[in-house]
């Protein structure tokens, strides 16, 4: 009975956006292949090495409004496959199809003379300044004010109803709230997140100066386990020009779990834009706080894998840093290479963890066609500790 | 809007225009809802299919015996659709860009050499803006942005 009522609903919600005049439709299937060497170290023949492999279906629709509102809607569904070590199966295995709604968003552009406003409400991508802390979607609205010499936007968004088969969130370390992979759809751990962001550009010398303040309440929704865990970020950010082709972006935020904890990143990269063939060389440098100089070990919002190592840690008691470059040597083709040092920083010792490197290739075969290939490799410092992987991806647009 | 009057100078600078042939671009420039002989006359004189001085009709029979547009029965079959006077959607347009520019396009353009993929490579090249309906009906400013950026482009490309 539910499934037919839920079956009418997307019937007329289809019918009535396909009788519209202003429907746009599209999609792509694609491929994901990563390839990982072995988690038990020592032995390399290729029967032991992991596999994660998804097809996906992925479909969208844009229908406008008026020439300043329109809906948007990005829906996909992935055949994911995962084996441990390919040569044996494993329980924890897995062959499951995850359906997500990625987007399904109203946007409503107010303009105001030479200034713009947009609001925006529904599903869609949340991140906060730094990408570190806070990036993914979120059921929830947002509200912008461009006046040029002045950028505001204020933001508040909910995480209970997405599916936590393709976004993680970081909860408290004895949180009861366990994931299962062989489900379709499981419901992300409950927050209610509330943010506001500033920005005053090219305020002096071509820099901007930017701020921003994001605070989490935790609580049990359809899952349980984020109960009472609040948290909050504050973020001081400066980026600019400091020659005609060399920039930076510098961020530090400080966050808090409300019990006079301090913790705090920082993340800087230079990047060089020699002008020949879309070049761009960083020189960048991360540091996630441990338990060191009164501050404690840093936590963000949505979890993010800071080295490719066998442990793929967080953002939290190391520092990184490192060179990358990537340069279009034709118009299809993008080549990037990076290599990192990575430190392990818990607490007051710093040391040396191992080099990340990594190079990858995007080659845009057709104007539809995209394939990307990447090498990545941890070269640890500690015996049995090194980590390479190997990704593929195919995408086919229609 | 820089651009696009840019493109508007070029465009006259362009074609080479007579006295006649920029009284049609001007009037062009104010027609809000273009059509099939419109259209035709901006492609076969970009194409050099057709002379400036030919008249849209003129144009839109030089692109249909070109296989540029063609034309099937009406669904009582009374007349042949499209005709010159017949407002023209702008991925109808895109195609008629692809065509005169011989844009090899994407996979799917390839197979079907539809309207549909005409205005997403059109897209891809940046030509047109993301933004744009498929269906919606384009304008003669529209028309002339969209050709000389398509040029520009494919220009760029060699």
């Amino acid at each position: 009975m539910k499934n037919k009522k839920l079956f009418l609903i997307i019937s007329s919600v289809f019918t009535v956006l396909t009788s519209l005049h202003a429907l746009d439709f599209g999609g792509s299937i694609g491929n994901y292949t990563k390839i990982g060497s072995p988690i038990a170290p020592g032995n390399d023949e290729f029967k032991n090495f992991s596999l994660k492999q998804e097809e996906i279906l992925t479909v969208w629709l844009r229908q406008n409004i008026n020439p300043t509102t329109f809906i948007a809607l990005e829906a996909d569904a992935r055949f994911r496959s995962t084996r441990r070590e390919l040569g044996k199966s494993d329980t924890n295995d897995t062959d499951v199809i995850i359906p997500d709604l990625k987007v399904l968003r109203l946007t409503k552009r107010i303009p105001l003379k030479q200034n713009t406003m947009m609001f925006n409400i529904g599903r869609f991508y949340f991140s906060d300044l730094t990408a570190t802390v806070l990036s993914q979607p979120a059921d929830g609205l947002n509200l912008s004010l461009d006046l040029k010499s002045f950028y505001a936007k204020v933001y508040a968004n909910y995480t209970g109803l997405l599916n936590a088969q393709n976004v993680t969130i970081l909860n408290k370390a004895d949180s009861k709230y366990l994931l299962d992979p062989k489900k379709s759809w499981q419901c992300a751990a409950s927050y209610a997140n509330f943010g506001a962001q500033f920005e005053l550009p090219y305020i002096f010398a071509n820099q901007t100066i930017s701020a921003e303040f994001l605070a989490s309440l935790g609580f049990d929704g359809i899952e349980k386990g984020s109960a009472d865990y609040n948290r909050m970020w504050g973020t001081l950010g400066l980026n600019g020009f400091l020659h005609k082709n060399l920039c930076y972006v510098l961020t530090t935020t400080f966050g808090s779990q409300l019990n006079s904890d301090l913790s705090n990143l920082t993340k800087l990269s230079f990047m060089l834009l020699p002008g020949y063939k879309s070049m761009v060389i960083s020189l960048s440098g991360i540091y996630a706080s441990g338990d060191q100089n009164g501050l404690k070990p840093f936590k963000g919002f949505t979890s993010q894998t800071a080295v490719n190592s066998i442990d793929e840690p967080e953002y939290s008691g190391l520092v990184k840093g490192g060179l990358s470059l990537s340069i279009k040597p034709v118009k299809q083709i993008l080549l990037a290479a990076s290599g990192n040092a990575v430190f392990s920083y818990p607490d007051s010792e710093i040391k040396y963890k191992g080099t990340e490197a990594g190079v990858n290739a995007n080659l845009q075969v057709l104007s539809d066609l995209n394939i990307n290939a990447g090498i990545s490799q941890f070269f640890a410092k500690e015996a049995n500790e090194s980590k390479g992987t190997f990704t593929l991806t195919a995408a086919l647009s229609f | 809007m820089k651009r696009f009057f840019l493109s508007i100078l070029i465009a006259t600078a362009g074609f080479g225009l007579s006295a006649q042939s920029a009284q049609k671009i001007t009037e062009l420039i104010a027609t809000e809802k273009a059509n099939y002989g419109n259209a035709s006359w901006l492609i076969a004189v970009q194409t050099n299919l057709a002379g400036d001085t030919a008249s849209d009709e003129e144009a839109f029979e030089i692109l249909v015996e070109n296989d540029y547009i063609r034309q099937k029965p009406s669904s009582t079959g009374e007349k042949l659709i499209p005709s010159a006077g017949d407002e023209i959607k702008i991925k109808d347009f895109a195609l008629l860009c692809t065509k005169a520019y011989k844009i090899k396009g994407g996979l799917l353009y390839r197979l079907t050499k539809s309207p549909r993929y005409a205005l997403r490579e059109l897209k891809a090249m940046k030509v047109i803006s993301n933004d744009a309906e498929p269906d919606s009906i384009v304008s003669g400013k529209q028309m002339i942005h969209i050709l000389n950026t398509c040029g520009y482009s494919m220009e760029a490309s060699k």
